[in-house]
């Protein structure tokens, strides 16, 4: 392995593989940063061309278009509310309030150093513990599934900010939503109301960009006659530096955010945008002022930007080891892969493993150069995202939304879809009724719905149903997490309360 | 904010009605998620509706929009028909042009003819590129109407 | 500063609205069609109703080159997925049938879901069959680590334990789960059925331990051949790429199981635009490369143009609607 390890560093530093990361890094964020524009489309459309490629150059691109696009989205979360990937949901949480105060070009960097941070910490991970860390992923059967989707919908708890009943609702609400369409078991066809169109449910991204970005658009009018430009721009020095400083005082939280990642990412199936909420989660469990949290601190970008980076390297895990794709991108790379007859397993380690280990360590240099790119598109976006009048600004938002939810599926449908969610998330949003939950819902309902009724039948084939959800350690462990996390809210209160009191 | 809570809380729990009596129609496994769901949904709703029959002393005021009404609701109108005449006009044409009607309304207190054009024709270009970059070498094609 | 200029703003406005007009519909009739020129004289759109990466994703792929050279055009692949690819074909009748936008289309799927959905958008015979290179045999597998190392095994323990073994596959009504009723009704063992959305995740499922038995298609028990073991490949004859496999038909079960793929067009091509895709199809379809290329990744390959094609959906149909019947899965 050392000798294969440092001929491919070797290998790496040419000037065509570097030229193509450079590429795919640019290429990714603007990917990224376009609402209704993922990962999986841009290196989907961009496998015909790798035909023609080697395959290392075509795997070096794709995989810098991959590391890129998922940070990218943290742009116009961070300053039109709007998830530019479903990864950057979280980062809307706390990114979009820095933007609110003047914060955006801070906000812009602290993701860029979260992204570059979380995503080395990844690929280290990819590089050194791929087995074992490939085993870990396959002990997640239906009843871990379930019991981890549970652990994700308490972090309703964390989202709603005020009242938990109506963050449950939404919750709720997000999973109906997620049953529209042709049941994943014994296929019946639920709540289309005769379309055709919702027979394949709800997709995810127009209902993110509705839910998201119309309210903030319509939010822009609302407040034009007080506000020239809709996001304030403060001139900031030595943002770098202050970012860097903040973020190497809390190791802890980038640790912990990247390994989330990780993790989330090795889990077949889920990906960046449940890693990115569950490592917001636990960095609000873990703070000393929780409170700060939803209202433009710097942590909560951290926590979400760490982890959804690490888990691009999380998700080619499972993927270069056994052939599961961790995420929906990573499926896409696995036909590309196929494609050039690099079949995964020991075979991609060994008999290609030159390709294998210059692919990986190419996503170092990604990573690394998302810094510089980064920093500097996102001063110019920011610069000319808050210099826009409103007026300008909400209908080209507008535009890019429509752009954005007709070409995940090219159907016009996906729009109607969008603009509805608009109307009804603005609703909601007037009656405290924030989007996080409902999209948490709408995100883990196929996966918790298949795990349930999995699991049932397996308890059933094996003899006892309540054996196969309570019994296995996997299981338990979740189970445990669940609860901790379910009554969290309520410990972290009494522990505050006895502080206060000791206190006075 | 309690009348609206209560209407939502109506609303839902009317959802969550039809959505137990279309899933007596699913197959058992098919039917057992969307039954446990409309049942907490439902339960919730109940809750939010008995809580909202009690007063509380710091209720916020429930405002569906802030400040004038009048642009709010131009502009939700043409989004609606921005979306809607897509299918009819194709769509670029229909962005160029209410996009336009959209500056015009929005503007015209504020600046002059020069001015309002001006802005529309630099935005109108930013959509042409941007439909170009997805219609050309993305290769989305766009809805074809009557117009483009 | 007051009366003359909201007029001015006003026809500016206008005229301004009006020239974007003119501009967009001169674009639009620049890049018009002229009618009557020989086909194909525009690229044509190549629909695989399902997620890129996938099967019907690579062999598109590899089809695109030898195409564009076959019909002189350029081929532009687009994936509309959704509902096993029912919206895909749903879409595809809707369509005009002008010959530039052919679809994938897969067997089973054509067929069985018109039959047992109320309405899949689309019925078996509107989808008109231009052309099938491939099939894809399903097998039927188990880990190395479990106790029953042959399919006598597995079924003997199926037939005294109903409902015990749990077998995973790809989607409830598709070519795995119909290939687990046909076993199930020619032996009479009953074991149940786990499906996972999409052939990755049972896979995975499989490789866990959380299922005994898997159906896949025979790419991945190709690629996992050192961890399973192959019980047995529902082709006809035995299948070069996994030697030592017995088929069905050889350990007394009379079933072959796989999923076909090809070609189509919507209703109403005119049969002129038929014969040229497939004659272009069959060329890519020969092409030595591309033949190597598909066995490497465990297809078997097809060479049935349109009639042939079509007469064996209609038998399959047929097949299918009586195996289904029987079971009870449809009135």
């Amino acid at each position: 392995m050392n000798e294969l390890f440092l001929t491919s560093i070797g290998s790496l530093f040419t000037a065509t593989n570097l030229l193509l990361v450079l590429l795919g890094v640019v290429a990714g964020i603007v990917v990224g940063a376009l609402p209704g524009l993922t990962a999986t489309m841009a290196i989907a459309l961009l496998v015909p061309f790798t035909f023609t490629m080697q395959p290392v150059h075509g795997l070096i691109l794709m995989g810098a278009i991959y590391v890129a696009s998922i940070y990218g989205g943290s742009f116009s979360a961070i300053l039109l509310n709007t998830p530019g990937t479903p990864s950057a949901i979280a980062t809307t949480f706390d990114g979009y309030p820095m933007a609110k105060r003047g914060q955006s070009y801070q906000a812009i960097v602290t993701a860029t150093v979260a992204s570059v941070f979380g995503g080395l910490i990844g690929v280290f991970f990819l590089l050194f513990l791929s087995p074992p860390l490939s085993r870990l992923s396959l002990r997640f059967g239906p009843p871990e599934f379930f019991w981890l989707t549970t652990f994700g919908l308490t972090i309703i708890a964390t989202l709603s900010t005020k009242s938990i009943l109506k963050g449950l609702i939404g919750g709720a609400f997000g999973l109906l939503l997620s049953m529209i369409g042709i049941a994943p078991i014994e296929g019946s066809v639920r709540f289309t109301f005769g379309s055709i169109s919702l027979q394949n449910g709800i997709a995810l991204i127009p209902a993110l960009i509705g839910f998201f970005c119309i309210p903030e658009v319509i939010g822009m009018i609302e407040r034009k006659a007080e506000h020239y430009t809709a996001i304030p721009y403060r001139r900031q020095r030595r943002v770098l530096w202050g970012v860097l400083i903040h973020i190497v005082r809390k190791p802890l939280l980038m640790i912990r955010s990247a390994v989330i990642g990780t993790i989330v990412g090795i889990i077949p199936g889920a990906g960046g945008n449940i890693a990115a909420m569950v490592s917001y989660n636990e960095a609000v469990r873990a703070s000393r002022n929780p409170e700060q949290f939803g209202k433009g601190s710097m942590d909560g970008v951290v926590a979400a930007e760490a982890s959804n980076n690490a888990e691009v390297s999380g998700s080619l895990i499972p993927l270069l080891t056994l052939g599961i794709p961790g995420a929906p991108p990573a499926a896409v790379l696995l036909g590309a892969l196929l494609l050039h007859g690099l079949r995964p397993g020991r075979e991609l380690f060994t008999y290609h493993g030159a390709v294998t280990y210059t692919f990986m360590l190419s996503l170092v240099l990604a990573n690394i150069l998302i810094l510089p790119v980064g920093i500097f598109s996102g001063r110019w976006i920011s610069r000319l995202v808050t210099r826009l009048p409103v007026t300008l600004l909400a209908p080209m938002v507008f535009f890019l939304s429509v752009i954005g939810s007709y070409a995940i599926n090219r159907n016009m449908f996906d729009v109607f879809v969008m603009l509805g969610f608009g109307l009804i998330g603005y609703v909601g949003r007037r009656m405290k009724i924030h989007p996080g939950p409902i999209v948490l819902g709408l995100i883990l309902g196929s996966i918790c719905e298949q795990g349930l009724v999995q699991s049932i039948l397996m308890g059933r084939a094996s003899g006892s149903v309540l054996a196969m959800f309570f019994t296995r350690p996997l299981s338990i462990l979740l189970i445990s997490l669940t609860l901790l996390s379910a009554a969290w809210p309520f410990i972290a209160g009494a522990i505050r309360r006895r502080q206060a009191g000791r206190k006075a | 904010m309690k009348t609206a809570d209560r209407v939502a809380a109506l609303l839902l729990m009317g959802i969550c009605v039809y959505g137990w009596i279309t899933s007596r129609l699913f197959s058992p496994l098919s039917a057992l998620f969307p039954q446990v769901i409309v049942l907490i949904l439902g339960g919730l709703s109940l809750l939010l509706f008995i809580l909202s029959l009690f007063r509380s002393p710091d209720e916020p005021r429930f405002v569906l929009v802030h400040g004038r009404v009048l642009p709010v609701v131009l502009t939700v109108a043409m989004m609606v028909a921005w979306v809607a005449l897509i299918s009819l006009l194709g769509f670029l044409a229909t962005s160029l042009l209410i996009f336009s009607l959209m500056t015009v309304v929005l503007e015209r207190k504020q600046r002059t003819g020069i001015q309002i054009i001006l802005r529309i024709v630099a935005v109108c270009a930013v959509m042409v590129a941007f439909y170009l970059f997805f219609d050309r070498l993305l290769l989305v094609s766009f809805p074809r109407g009557l117009l483009l | 500063m007051n009366k003359s200029n909201p007029k001015l703003r006003w026809l500016g406005v206008l005229g301004l609205t009006t020239a974007l007009l003119i501009l967009t519909v001169g674009y639009a009739a620049a890049g018009g069609q002229s009618e009557g020129e020989d086909y194909p004289s525009k690229p044509i759109t190549y629909i695989i109703p399902f997620n890129p990466g996938g099967q019907s994703d690579i062999t598109a792929q590899y089809q695109k080159p030898g195409l564009e050279e076959a019909l002189g055009t350029s081929v532009v692949i687009k994936y509309t997925p959704g509902a096993g690819g029912a919206v895909g074909w749903a879409n595809l009748v809707k369509t005009k049938a002008d010959g530039y936008t052919i679809s994938g289309n897969n067997i089973p799927h054509i067929i069985i879901q018109p039959l047992v959905r109320e309405n899949a958008g689309y019925q078996t015979e509107d989808l008109i069959p231009v052309y099938c290179f491939q099939t894809t045999p399903i097998g039927l597998a188990v880990l190395k680590s479990s106790p029953y190392k042959s399919l006598d095994e597995l079924v003997a323990y199926a037939k005294a334990n109903p409902g015990a073994i749990t077998v995973g596959g790809s989607g409830t009504h598709s070519g795995h789960h119909l290939a687990l009723l046909q076993l199930e009704y020619l032996t009479g063992a009953k074991f149940t059925y786990i499906p996972s959305t999409g052939a990755a995740p049972s896979v995975a499922n499989f490789l866990g331990g959380h299922t005994q038995a898997l159906f896949a298609n025979s790419d991945d028990l190709v690629g996992h051949r050192d961890e399973i073991i192959v019980l047995a490949i529902g082709t006809e004859k035995p299948f070069a790429a996994l030697p030592g496999v017995k088929t069905f038909k050889d350990q007394g079960i009379n079933m072959t199981a796989g999923i076909d793929r090809g070609v189509c067009v919507p209703p109403g091509t005119p049969d002129s635009v038929i014969r040229t895709l497939e004659e272009a199809f069959d060329q890519v379809t020969r092409n030595p490369s591309f033949i190597s290329k598909m066995e490497e990744l465990g297809f078997v390959m097809q060479y049935m143009k349109s009639e042939e094609y079509t007469r064996y959906i209609m038998n399959k149909k047929k097949e299918m609607e009586d195996a289904l019947r029987t079971l009870g899965e449809i009135q």
